[in-house]
């Protein structure tokens, strides 16, 4: 079953292959040097992008919901040099599109300057590469991410961005000690015409009273996998490399389709659970050394120490919050946000606007836009590391609630639970060789 | 006879427990699994339980697997998890009996316990043949740290291969960072210095020459300063987010000074920096550095003087405002107005005195921004007495603070203004304020009276901000001067009706519109009375219906009939249907009037289904539109 495996020992190999990759002839037009007003070649990002499903391939080449037209192929301060997916029609169809816009862009028929890899560690051994984007599994994307950092490239990944509290730990370590810039893909922070931005500011300058409780309109979630229901493997399909793709989880059997996730590995809701409780760590901005009081009792309520309660449910007879957001209820008021609407009990709050005196939050109104400028300036992003920690252990521990079926309690200094052993011997997995998470 | 027995039955109860899919929760039965015959995935799912709940006990029937195939990685996890030193030797002692790969995923989980009596053994492995090994034993070796880890792992870098040394740097900045951490900074400052000196990749110098700055205490600016002034990228991107990090006044002052020595890419990531640590210590080289040639050193060092400055740098930041262009000029206009000291207020209208009539534009467009109501009396002067522009950039700020206490200034401004963007500015100030007032109404009759003995272009700014606010002496006031003799105000007064008239102007718009002459004032009067339709939700639908009927009477053009069929689609109602209907007779409409038919039909198939099925039968039968054919088809079901 792993004749397809990359080995450490293969991987050592190969690695010297790409000094060659390296050195293979790429013209340049006057155009991509900067003439014509275009950002000249030496000023853009170069990036690569590993995970070419809907999302990645969205953020390359552009989608109704990517925020950059076009996408970061499009844009000229961004040049993009490799792709990367582990199903061969992925790669080569990403590109060659990619290749026929530089090609349409610079004049060059024959435009071959976007190279593409099923192994992802072959294209971070690029040293012409600044940054990568990362649209994967979710397993992988800590990992992954880790080894890009190690690699020095600077980060931007989808979320979730880790499926363990040690993943998380790790990967705030290894961005800090190899001073890279990373962006996790919540972007709602800086997208949809700053509703949420909006939303935060006005509650946390006390504009709906003191907060009281908050509904998130979505359960946490968690890596908990359950057992196996098969240990036969359905045919690879050609184009494919399965092991690549499990990584460092437990070894599996082909089940005969890919998705986001390998089944019956999570419980709860880890995909679209990030946006939700990001906005509301944002917003709740909690003390980040209190101790958190997580009730179970078929959802999940977080008793946070300044005596806000976050429940896992929807506020009831609210719609506005169930698209990646969120609904604020203070003393003086409520505040209801999602991706399409902002609204208000009393209507008026929406309408005073903030004074210079006011409590802002990071402002950016484009979520790719702030990491490339990050990655220019060397900035902390609107969502780095530890921001994207904090919301992942939200969901990681509400979701253990949900997982073993108790209420616990979250010790956000020590990433662990208090008293509770079983919990905490979940709070990681050992990668499968030759992976580290 | 007995003991073989009891080993068959209990064979038999383990295998019927896994035949039947029966999960086995109790550590003993957890381990009966995993000693039985069972197939990977029963004993997998066995060590994935164990992981939870096994103790000592389960530690040799787990240590057991650990060289089996495919099972070996769900044994290491689990022990990776069980607390105690019967684990931590399980593991020790598998790493003599294992090779290959599963030797190092053993490595791992020993690394990832963290288990310093596997130091010796870990060291051993350096010089392993197989570079997976090796690998492994090196990041087991960097996670575990201390100084024996250290010193083994410096010793075999120096000979090992090119494709390891990633590894042997990760793993040695892991244990300088642990020593760091523990408060040996010079153990530490070892290891990052001969990293960051000799390693040829540019990451690795990165992450030394970070740990380096961070170990060095007081000589933390000294070492940020010189990357900074070397041209070496792996230092800047080290020291860069430490000048969030390294705390001192000493290291700001430092920093701040390099602005008038480094090129202008580093000076601007510099004042990036810089503004991020948020020291105002550095406010005056930054504010120094605006005297510069480069509009993107300019404008970073404007963007920093809104997190650092105090009110001192408002002065300075309206004079960028008004002397700069572009995104320079809205960079200043936005640091300004983002401010935060509470004094800023004061010092703006303090400088308003003598400052430029250009700097005095951006100071008052400043306090508007900044809502700073208490700067009202100073806008109002400079809306009487400032230059041109100043005087509509004040009006705008007003407009947006004032409140109905400065509506009797406004109407003197008014009758005083002597163009027309004035009057539009001082109209628009005034409605504004009233507005914001909890009852607007009250100052329209004092906004009238001001009408009486004026020019004609005052008395049309005047109707028009009371036509704007609104209520019954606005509505008589528009109704008056829709009598007028003078057009302009005819004029205006029909379309300030027709934008902002409530739906009690209904009436008097759709009279309007039956006046056919001239044109232009039958089509002003005729898109108001559809904007009142169209808003009109607090109508019954019924009276909705009838609002199109009579719009549709008095309309001339099929432009305005279309717009009365769009509102007439909305409502699902019999008589609106019947209405359409009868429209699809007139040759100009007849499109629209399908297309409303269908809607309106097909909307009422539930409540009244035979007239709505007889009208999509006619539709679909003769309807010359061929979409709504279509539509209409679809809904009885035709296709």
């Amino acid at each position: 079953m792993r004749d397809n495996i990359l080995t450490r020992r293969a991987f050592f190999k190969k690695a010297a292959g790409v000094v060659a990759v390296m050195a293979m002839p790429n013209i340049i037009t006057s155009r991509a040097l900067g003439a014509g007003g275009s950002v000249s070649a030496s000023n853009r990002i170069t990036m690569g992008f590993v995970g070419l499903g809907g999302q990645g391939s969205g953020h390359l080449l552009g989608g109704a919901w990517t925020y950059v037209p076009g996408g970061y192929i499009a844009r000229d301060d961004v040049q993009v040099l490799a792709v990367c997916d582990v199903q061969k029609e992925r790669r080569e169809r990403a590109q060659q599109r990619c290749n026929q816009v530089y090609a349409d862009k610079t004049g060059q028929a024959g435009y071959n300057g976007v190279r593409a890899y099923n192994d992802f560690r072959e294209m971070l051994a690029r040293p012409d590469i600044d940054a990568v984007l990362l649209a994967l599994p979710y397993h992988w994307a800590a990992p992954m991410s880790m080894m890009a950092a190690r690699a020095g490239k600077d980060v931007y990944c989808e979320k979730p961005i880790a499926v363990t509290v040690q993943e998380g730990r790790a990967l705030v370590e290894t961005c800090k000690r190899y001073g890279r810039v990373y962006q996790a893909g919540t972007q709602q922070r800086s997208e949809y015409d700053g509703k949420f931005r909006l939303a935060c500011e006005l509650i946390r300058n006390g504009r709906i009273g003191q907060l009281k409780e908050v509904y998130a309109y979505r359960q946490p979630g968690v890596y908990f996998p359950s057992e196996w229901t098969s240990d036969k493997s359905q045919p690879v399909p050609a184009g494919l490399d399965w092991d690549l793709w499990l990584g460092p989880l437990p070894w599996r059997p082909f089940a005969g389709s890919l998705g986001h996730a390998l089944p019956g590995c999570y419980v709860g809701d880890i995909n679209w659970g990030p946006h939700h409780y990001d906005i509301i760590q944002w917003t709740i901005n909690p003390d980040v050394t209190s101790v958190v009081d997580i009730q179970y009792d078929g959802n999940v309520h977080y008793h946070y120490s300044n005596g806000v309660v976050l429940h896992s449910t929807a506020y009831p007879g609210e719609r506005v919050g169930g698209e990646g957001g969120a609904c604020f209820v203070g003393t003086e008021g409520r505040i209801a946000v999602d991706r399409s609407s902002i609204v208000s009990y009393p209507g008026g709050i929406l309408n005073v606007p903030l004074k210079p005196a006011d409590q802002r939050v990071y402002h950016a109104t484009s979520h790719s836009g702030n990491f490339l400028e990050c990655v220019r300036s060397r900035r902390q992003t609107i969502c780095d590391p530890e921001r994207a920690t904090r919301t992942i252990n939200t969901l990681i521990s509400g979701g253990m609630t949900l997982a073993l079926k108790r209420s616990l309690k979250w010790d956000p200094v020590k990433m662990e639970f208090v008293g509770n052993e079983q919990a905490n011997r979940l709070l990681s997995y050992t990668p499968r060789q030759p992976w580290r998470t | 006879m007995k003991i073989h027995n009891l080993r068959s039955f209990v064979i038999c109860c383990v295998m019927m427990l896994i035949t039947a899919g029966v999960l086995a929760d109790g550590e003993q039965d957890l381990m009966a699994v995993l000693q039985s015959t069972a197939g990977v995935v029963q004993k997998c799912d066995a060590c994935r339980k164990l992981k939870m709940v096994g103790t000592v006990k389960a530690v040799p029937v787990l240590s057991g697997l650990l060289g089996e195939d495919r099972v070996s990685h769900a044994a290491c996890n689990a022990l990776e998890s069980i607390p105690g030193q019967e684990a931590a030797a399980a593991l020790r002692e598998a790493l003599g009996k294992t090779t290959g790969l599963m030797q190092a995923q053993i490595i791992n989980s020993i690394g990832r316990r963290g288990d310093q009596d596997a130091v010796p053994d870990l060291i051993k492995l350096l010089a392993n043949a197989d570079l997976q090994v090796v690998s492994a034993a090196v990041i087991a070796l960097g996670g575990i740290g201390g100084r024996d880890a250290a010193d083994a792992l410096k010793k075999a870098r120096a000979k090992a291969p090119e494709s390891l040394q990633a590894d042997f740097v990760d793993a040695l900045l892991m244990c300088a960072d642990r020593m760091r951490n523990d408060g040996d900074n010079k153990a530490a400052a070892g290891i990052y210095n001969e990293i960051s000196e000799k390693s040829p990749s540019d990451q690795c110098r990165t992450a030394a020459y970070r740990g380096l700055v961070l170990a060095s205490g007081d000589g933390a600016g000294e070492l940020i300063v010189k990357a900074l002034t070397a041209n070496d990228c792996s230092g800047h991107n080290a020291v860069l987010p430490l000048l969030r990090d390294v705390k001192g006044k000493s290291v700001t002052r430092k920093v701040a000074a390099l602005l008038s020595k480094v090129p202008a890419k580093m000076q601007i990531a510099i004042i990036e920096g810089l503004s991020q640590r948020g020291d105002p210590a550095a406010v005056p080289q930054i504010v120094e550095v605006l005297k510069c040639d480069s509009p993107e050193v300019r404008t970073a060092a404007l963007r920093a003087l809104a997190v650092l400055g105090d009110t001192s740098v408002a002065p300075v930041l309206a004079e960028s405002a008004s002397k700069r262009t572009g995104p320079e000029q809205e960079v200043a206009r936005e640091s300004l107005s983002q401010l935060k000291d509470q004094k800023v207020c004061k010092t703006l209208v303090r400088c308003l005195s003598d400052a430029s009539p250009a700097m005095q534009s951006e100071v008052v467009r400043a306090l508007g921004m900044r809502r700073e109501t208490q700067a009202v009396p100073a806008l109002l002067k400079m809306a009487g007495e400032g230059s041109e522009a100043t005087r509509l950039v004040a009006l705008k700020s007003l407009a947006m603070l004032g409140d109905g206490a400065i509506a009797g200034d406004l109407v003197k401004l008014l009758i005083k203004a002597g163009t027309d963007a004035e009057r539009g500015a001082v109209e628009q100030a005034l409605s504004a304020v009233c507005q914001r007032s909890e009852k607007p109404c009250a100052f329209v009759s004092r906004i009238l009276d001001a009408m009486n003995g004026a020019d004609i272009p005052v008395r049309v700014a005047l109707l028009r901000a009371a036509g704007r606010i609104g209520g019954p002496d606005a509505l008589k006031a528009l109704r008056e001067g829709n009598a007028e003799k003078d057009e302009m105000v005819r004029d205006a007064a029909l379309r300030v009706m027709a934008d902002y008239g409530g739906i009690e102007s209904a009436p008097d718009l759709l009279k309007l519109a039956g006046e056919k002459e001239p044109v232009s004032r039958h089509v002003l009067a005729m898109r108001g009375y559809w904007r009142l339709v169209a808003s009109a939700t607090a109508c019954s639908v019924e009276e909705r219906v009838k609002m199109c009927e009579a719009g549709i009477v008095v309309a001339q053009r099929p432009e305005e009939k279309k717009l009365g069929l769009t509102e007439l689609a909305r409502l699902m109602n019999p008589a609106a249907l019947r209405l359409a209907r009868k429209l699809c007779a007139d040759e100009s409409v007849h499109n629209e009037a399908e297309t409303a038919c269908v809607r309106i039909a097909v909307g009422l198939l539930g409540s009244h289904a035979d007239e709505a099925r007889q009208a999509l039968k006619e539709i679909a039968a003769s309807a010359k539109n061929e979409d709504a054919r279509a539509e209409a088809r679809k809904a009885i079901g035709a296709d």
